[in-house]
């Protein structure tokens, strides 16, 4: 419409952002946490997308990994435990424009967040959700979480935790409008890049689950998967991801997947003597809510107080009558 | 008379109608309602004529001698206006529907009620029906006389009161619902007009502003919603200002009810002292409100401007160029203010870049698209002839432009000045305003008499998706008549008679015949309208055709009296000839031949109307005319006929030629074959007694050539699909080995020197923490071995051990004198 040609209309030169314009306060995490590696690879997503960081913004909620927005050098949002969802969807729905991420621990998703997280799904509204997941709260010093392993001793299961653990994905998989899963481990850093990348560039709800190390509660708890590349089963897909080169020697034991499929996804899903890395399910043709949804108009904060007052009045008694 | 264009008459009491109907099995009848009940009659006479009836004819027809009857008070009127003029009431084409959308076609009221009764009533019930629907079509008219406001469905609830008006019976309730279920299926809704010039401003000035809110929609949305994000930005801006900090606003922000129970001068204590305060520039404050004020004060101009004003008279011609060019100027800066707010809600608006640009902006660098916004320039120019000569040629100049004017003009006199002289029936270039408009070639042309409310109505769509200028020109009917027709049979007159034709010129056609058109006209293949009437002679009816010439046109007008004598039966030489045939050319050519038109007197008793030479001869002219429109129209074109005649010729040539050579070529073919088929037989007989074997279909000339590659392939026995082409294997082997490596090059590492698997780091700090000189980060913020030289073996060692994912490698100590090195070198076993 107006000025079709504004961008033309002088040229300005873009600016060119780098890494280090999307760093901010320096990582209050312990020496060795996971949570670095995420932060990396999201910073380096902005930058391969350039991102302007006045666009984007991070949602979290409370835990040692929703401290993530403090490190990004863009909008952030640092919220209530377990209420990032509904948060990034308040923010997405009046600001279509953004890109918006939203930061989970496993406690914060999974746990005091359930209900947000299960209807967020359903309402696919166009986020990337990372969910760190250290199989603990780091937080509150090593509390068990829904995705603690049986057995787990913490301080709140001393005699070790005594269920099954929530599986994530399978979860995830079984709800009703669920339009794209996948699972990364923090200490592939290209494949958790290859991820986060295909995440952003899915139009929906991309809800990536991240096996995060706890190095400082749970030291060695996931060396059996680093130790041993074999227990890492990569799913390979041209609509996924693909490794090659010295990484695909390294990780040898993977599979073709492809993740138009969700019944294959959620077997996938429900392994448990390997970690399955990749892409499960993705599904271009689900329509997001803030399309369905989208306020035609923008409403100041005048038209708003305006429209109240109109519904106040019609309930209001005039007194001087 | 061709129904197209005059109305059918009817009965205008709707209890009449029902007497009239009940009874009658004919349903078209009953649709077009009853035509007047007035008989036409030929006069009785004996038959005798005397040939001096013939010399005093001829005298006057020449010669302009008197005799004859004078036509002024005798009540005349061409016979074809009989029963039109004599009904009691009409259905015609008025009121018209504007409707509401944007792609809402006007139609008028009776094609509305038609299209409800539709064509397909059998039953009792269904005539009923449409008795029903006929009665509150009169009396939507009665209700519009004194609603002219209202839209058809309110004047449709308002008749639906007096047609059926609510009562308990069963009759009256399924009398309303039929009327119920009706008014859901009309096609239309919206303002009704009549036909006046007024109404058809209205019209032209509504149809226009509809359309071109159309197109302004998206516009107009988005430079609401920018409004509302600068708004936005500026109420951020004033949260930060101390003005929003004072205890005062505070209170006035929280509200009475918990007033008391807070200290708001703490309270803006406590704000004041918190947090960052940072807001932006004055000048970057200055300059979202003015553009705020400019997206919504230029935006409401606009608007006004597209839907709410026309220009009128000639002082409105004068200042259609200026009133344009403000147009532009508000779009321009309208276009403006848009493009600041879009930078500046992005954070793109550089000072230093931005000001000069923008400070220059007008309206050149307004796109195409933001041209067609700018909004129609209405113009009611009144009577053509009221316009001096110099506002007429300000009208011309305005078509010729690429302006959006839209210019509605009104016709007093089809063929004359407003002197009414006949002289030659040469239109005057007032009455030509249409004509010479449409020889600019830029602007949109439409001309038509009043009566034709749905083509204007349509070519009211059309002008106006025309994005340069439009011109409307219409007919409303002379005042002088000699019998007293409505407003309607006035202008109708001008149609049948092709006085006035309708013509269509759309500038937006791929082609002539796209741009150009006659078609709207009743019988355009036709020099003229014509009717098919009954007479009663003596008793009995009988058909008689009659042409509705300009003659009968001219007739119509009493400043052409002079120009008529009438005569009864006692003078019905038989060398009177109807006036269409007399002017086919070869009958005009007889000197004794005089023609006449019929016309029938009050009680219905035919007349015959002599014209004078004159009348003929202005005839002639406005057939030439009609002619000429017909052939651009592309109806009898003289050019086609011609075009056609000669492919016909060229098409019979060509195709005896074709004959000729197709004869030949097979009376060659057929001899080549014969000869190769008897060498053949005579070949096989001799292969066969040699009792040599055929060598196969395949001709004996090919044997032993290459054949090309074409045809089935040859499949391999297996294996990989055989490369394009060939190479040799090592070298594939080399290619394959690097497609495989992606990018990963192959570096050669020496064991004996620490190194990282950098793609492989987490960017977990451990490294780093130990010595950061030593270990770095690179550009993807992941370790390397950035100076080896930089710390100890014992670093590197300790580094490999923390490291999570074990990717550092330590290598060979570089100084041999570190102490402990046999331990450490033990350490650093398991990261070789
Ligand atoms: C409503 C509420 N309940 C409980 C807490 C205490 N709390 C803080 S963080 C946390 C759990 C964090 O675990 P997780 O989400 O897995 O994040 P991590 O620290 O492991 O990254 C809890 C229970 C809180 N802050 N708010
Ligand atoms: S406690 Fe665990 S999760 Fe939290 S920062 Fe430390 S290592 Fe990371
Ligand atoms: S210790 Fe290993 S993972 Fe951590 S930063 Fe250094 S190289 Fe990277
Ligand atoms: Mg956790």
């Amino acid at each position: 419409m107006f000025g079709l040609n504004t961008s033309l209309a002088i040229d300005i030169e873009e600016p060119q952002y780098n890494l280090t314009d999307y760093q901010s306060a320096v990582p209050r995490w312990c020496p060795g946490c996971g949570d670095n590696a995420i932060l990396t690879a999201v910073q380096r997503l902005c930058r391969d997308e350039q991102l302007p960081p006045e666009k984007t913004v991070f949602v979290s909620g409370i835990g040692c990994s929703s401290r993530f927005p403090h490190h990004m050098g863009t909008y952030g949002f640092h919220g209530l435990h377990g209420r990032a969802l509904p948060i990034a969807q308040g923010v997405k729905i009046r600001r279509p424009d953004l890109n918006v991420f939203v930061n989970m621990g496993d406690g914060d998703c999974c746990s005091i967040g359930t209900a947000h997280w299960i209807h967020a799904i359903r309402y696919n509204m166009n986020l990337v959700v990372l969910v760190h997941d250290n199989e603990i709260y780091g937080m509150t010093k090593k509390q068990a979480s829904p995705t603690s392993p049986k057995g787990l001793k913490t301080s709140t299961t001393p005699r070790g935790s005594y269920l099954e653990p929530l599986n994530i994905l399978s979860t995830t998989l079984g709800v009703g409008n669920v339009s794209f899963v996948a699972n990364a481990v923090e200490w592939i850093p290209d494949v958790l890049y290859q991820i986060i990348h295909a995440a952003f560039h899915h139009r929906g709800f991309s809800f990536v689950r991240i096996a995060q190390r706890c190095p400082h509660f749970m030291p060695n708890f996931f060396d059996c998967l680093i130790t041993d590349p074999k227990k890492i089963l990569l799913l390979n897909h041209e609509n996924g991801i693909r490794v090659n080169g010295k990484l695909g020697e390294t990780y040898s034991n993977s599979m073709e997947h492809d993740p138009s499929d969700i019944n294959r996804a959620r077997e996938i899903a429900a392994v448990s003597d390997v970690e399955p890395v990749g892409i499960l399910y993705r599904n271009d043709s689900r329509q997001c809510y803030e399309d369905l949804r989208r306020p035609r108009k923008s409403v100041s904060v005048g038209m708003r107080k305006e429209a109240i007052d109109r519904e106040f009045d019609k309930f209001a008694v005039n007194v001087l009558t | 008379m061709s129904s197209t264009s005059l109305p059918s008459t009817s009965s205008p009491d709707p209890e009449a109608t029902l007497q009239s109907t009940t009874g009658e099995s004919d349903f078209q009848e009953s649709v077009d309602f009853y035509r007047s009940s007035a008989v036409l009659a030929y006069p009785e006479h004996d038959g005798k004529v005397s040939d001096k009836a013939a010399r005093d004819l001829l005298a006057f027809f020449r010669h302009g001698r008197e005799m004859g009857k004078r036509v002024e008070n005798a009540g005349l009127l061409p016979v074809s206006l009989y029963e039109y003029v004599n009904a009691s009431a009409r259905r015609g084409p008025y009121p018209l529907c504007i409707g509401e959308e944007a792609d809402d076609i006007p139609t008028p009221l009776t094609s509305i009620i038609d299209r409800l009764i539709g064509t397909d009533a059998q039953s009792d019930g269904d005539q009923e029906r449409v008795r029903l629907l006929l009665r509150m079509d009169a009396e939507i008219r009665q209700q519009f006389a004194d609603h002219a406001e209202l839209p058809l469905s309110k004047l449709w609830d308002l008749a639906t009161e007096v047609v059926a008006p609510p009562a308990d019976d069963a009759t009256s309730s399924s009398t309303r619902q039929t009327l119920t279920e009706a008014r859901s299926r009309l096609a239309v809704d919206g303002k009704l007009v009549g036909l006046s010039h007024e109404s058809l401003v209205h019209l032209v000035a509504t149809i226009n502003g509809r359309m071109w809110l159309q197109r302004f929609s998206e516009a107009q949305r988005e430079a609401e919603n920018l409004a509302l994000q600068i708004n936005d930005l500026l109420e951020v801006d004033f949260g930060a200002s101390e003005e929003s900090r004072t205890p005062d606003h505070l209170e006035a922000s929280v509200g009475k009810t918990f007033a008391s129970e807070l200290d708001f001068e703490a309270l803006s204590g406590i704000m004041s002292e918190s947090g960052r305060h940072h807001q932006m520039p004055e000048r970057r404050r200055r300059r979202l409100e003015s553009i705020r004020e400019d997206l919504d004060i230029l935006r409401k101009e606009l608007l006004a401007a597209g839907t709410d004003r026309i220009l009128e008279g000639s002082a409105g011609l004068e200042s259609a160029a200026d009133t344009v060019r403000q147009d532009m100027e508000t779009m321009a800066r309208l276009s403006k203010a848009a493009q600041v707010a879009r930078l500046e809600i992005a954070g793109r608006y550089r000072e230093e870049d931005h000001d000069s640009f923008f400070d220059g902006f007008g309206v050149e660098n307004l796109t195409d698209e933001e041209l067609e916004m700018c909004p129609p320039c209405l113009i009611d120019a009144g009577s053509t002839f009221d316009l001096s000569a110099s506002s007429r040629s300000l009208l011309m100049d305005l078509l010729a432009s690429r302006m959006p004017v839209k210019v509605v003009v009104q016709v007093n006199e089809p063929v004359s000045g407003s002197t009414g002289l006949f002289v030659d029936g040469i239109p005057s270039a007032a009455a030509q305003t249409a004509w010479q408009a449409t020889a600019l070639g830029s602007a949109y042309v439409f001309q038509s008499p009043a009566s034709e409310a749905e083509s204007i109505g349509r070519s009211a769509l059309s002008g106006a998706e025309h994005l340069g200028p439009s011109l409307w020109s219409v007919y409303a009917g002379a005042e002088s008549t000699i019998v007293p027709l409505d407003d309607y049979l006035r202008s109708a007159i001008a149609l049948e008679s092709r006085a006035f034709p309708v013509f269509e010129f759309n500038p937006g056609g791929r082609d002539w015949a796209e741009r150009f058109s006659v078609d709207r006209n009743p019988h355009p293949e036709d020099p003229w309208g014509c009717a098919d009437l009954e007479v009663d002679r003596d008793g009995e009816l009988v058909p008689l055709k009659v042409p509705f010439s300009f003659a009968d046109f001219l007739f119509c007008d009493s400043r052409c009296n002079d120009l008529f004598r009438w005569v009864g039966p006692e003078m019905w030489h038989e060398s009177m000839t109807p006036v269409d045939e007399y002017l086919q050319s070869d009958k005009s050519e007889e000197p004794a031949l005089v023609p006449f038109l019929w016309a029938a007197d009050e009680d219905g008793y035919l007349r015959r109307v002599v014209p004078s030479r004159k009348v003929v001869r202005t005839m002639r002219f406005a057939l030439e005319r009609w002619h000429t429109l017909q052939e651009l129209g592309g109806v009898n074109s003289s050019l086609a006929a011609r075009v056609l005649e000669e492919s016909r010729e060229r098409f019979e040539q060509e195709k005896q030629e074709a004959i000729a050579e197709i004869e030949s070529r097979y009376n060659a073919e057929l001899q080549k074959t014969t000869g190769e088929l008897a060498r053949g037989i005579v070949a096989n007989i001799a292969a066969g007694l040699l009792g040599l074997q055929a060598a196969g279909p395949q001709p004996a000339g090919l044997s032993g050539e290459v054949l090309p590659t074409s045809g089935p392939s040859v499949k391999e026995p297996s294996g990989p699909a055989a490369p394009a082409e060939p190479s040799p294997v090592g070298e594939s082997e080399t290619l394959g080995d690097t497609a495989s490596e992606g990018d990963d090059a192959v570096e050669t590492i020496s064991l004996d020197e620490p190194y990282i698997e950098t793609v492989r780091c987490t960017t977990c700090n451990e490294c780093t923490n130990i010595n950061s000189r030593l270990f770095a980060y690179d550009e993807n913020q992941q370790a390397f071995i950035k100076d080896a030289t930089a710390g100890t073996f014992r670093e590197l060692v300790m580094a490999a051990e923390k490291c999570p994912v074990r990717i550092i490698h330590p290598g060979k100590p570089l100084n041999p004198d570190e102490p402990d090195l046999d331990d450490l070198i033990e350490r650093a076993r398991p990261f070789l």
